[in-house]
């Protein structure tokens, strides 16, 4: 009995038992000074052959990695939320949508720099403020003798030329939109 | 029976799991697993045996605080391995940058003491592998039956799998398997007897001190 349980240790010094047997024989070590004195004596043997000598393998080292363990926290499994977001974050084909994602930012990036460009250099940029409706019964001028202020609560029409506007929203926070007339 | 390798990557796939899930005693398992290659590769970046084997206590611990982000993207001794060897560096650094010996005044004569005791406690003869163990281990494995030797010589000198010397040995893998068993338990009988008679010298030696 005690010669078929050291067969054993030989062939897990050697990582040649199955895994199931190996666990239940390091199990089995852990518990048994005996088994714990030869395991340590295989170890010793395979020392000296291969390194002629050095530190002696001894359960000593083991009580006080135990013991330093004691004060460690005991690890939990990770939360199965946190693990389920992390999974589904893997499967996330993020190479598929980088780049159309990334194109679409710095076009509209592009978009939001030029048509502030244009804005700023208008001629008449934040300057003027008029509204787009023509009032009823105006008598067909331009733009900027049909100012009516009554609408400036709502959102501002800035006046660019004669046939174009720049809609913007309260405080300039809103992005812009061109409103051109032909043939006026 | 499994193929080397193989077999222990999984044997520390199913402990790292019970370790991520709680269970302490797994990893103290590993630690009984890998303690010895782990302190033999320690010693080959710090000769002085009682710093070796702190720093080895000290990668283990790293090791299980890390463990959660073990992801078994490399096998589990890999880890291991590279967790040691820059704990050992890290301790190289961290001892240059300390006063040497020499700077440390001990403030009182009891501290002095404490520390001869400690000293005491960890000499070399109590870490290290003694040059009678050595000896031991050679004189067994000459008076080892030829087979025997070639079997344990193959294994352990030059590496080789069963497999491996079943094929230079000419016979099967479970003849190796036996060999190499009959090696290693002849051999650790001849340690047990060395040890047993070195017990008996220092229990003489302590016996007058006891009556005293």
């Amino acid at each position: 009995m005690q010669d078929d349980v050291n067969w054993k240790l030989s062939l897990l010094l050697d990582d040649e038992l199955e895994p199931a047997e190996a666990i239940d024989l390091l199990e089995k070590i852990y518990q048994d000074s005996q088994l714990l004195s030869k395991w340590y004596g295989y170890q010793t043997i395979r020392q000296v052959l291969k390194a002629g000598g050095g530190i002696q393998p001894q359960p000593e080292f083991l009580e006080r990695v135990k013991m330093a363990l004691a004060e460690e926290a005991i690890l939990v499994p990770s939360d199965s939320r946190s693990g389920r977001w992390t999974e589904s974050l893997k499967k996330f084909n993020f190479g598929r949508w980088t780049m159309p994602v990334a194109m679409a930012a710095v076009v509209a990036l592009l978009v939001v720099l030029v048509s502030k460009q244009v804005f700023f250099n208008s001629p008449n940029s934040g300057l003027q403020i008029a509204v787009a409706k023509k009032p009823s019964g105006s008598s067909g001028g331009t733009g900027r003798q049909a100012t009516d202020y009554s609408r400036l609560e709502d959102y501002y029409f800035l006046v660019h030329s004669e046939d174009s506007l720049y809609l913007t929203g309260p405080q300039h926070v809103l992005g812009y939109a061109r409103i051109v007339s032909h043939g006026r | 029976m499994k193929g080397e390798g193989r077999s222990a990557v999984q044997i520390d796939q199913e402990l790292i799991q019970r370790v991520k899930q709680g269970d302490k005693k797994a990893f103290d398992l590993l630690v009984l697993k890998y303690q010895a290659k782990i302190i033999q590769l320690i010693t080959r970046y710090i000769k002085d045996p009682s710093e070796a084997l702190d720093v080895a206590q000290e990668a283990f611990i790293k090791a299980y605080r890390a463990l959660p982000g073990f992801r078994g993207e490399s096998a589990f001794y890999t880890w291991l391995y590279r967790i040691a060897i820059n704990t050992a560096k890290n301790h190289i650094a961290a001892r240059a940058r300390r006063p040497s010996d020499e700077e440390i005044e001990l403030e009182t004569a009891e501290q002095f003491e404490t520390a001869i005791r400690l000293k005491d406690q960890e000499t070399p003869e109590g870490i290290l592998l003694s040059e009678e163990v050595a000896e031991a281990v050679r004189q067994a494995i000459e008076a080892l039956p030829e087979e025997l030797r070639t079997a344990i010589t193959l294994r352990e000198f030059e590496g080789l799998s069963y497999e491996e010397i079943a094929e230079a040995m000419n016979c099967p893998v479970g003849t190796v398997r036996s060999r190499i068993f009959r090696a290693r338990e002849a051999i650790d009988r001849r340690l047990q007897t060395l040890r047993a008679g070195m017990r008996g010298k220092k229990a003489k030696k302590l016996e007058p001190s006891a009556q005293e």
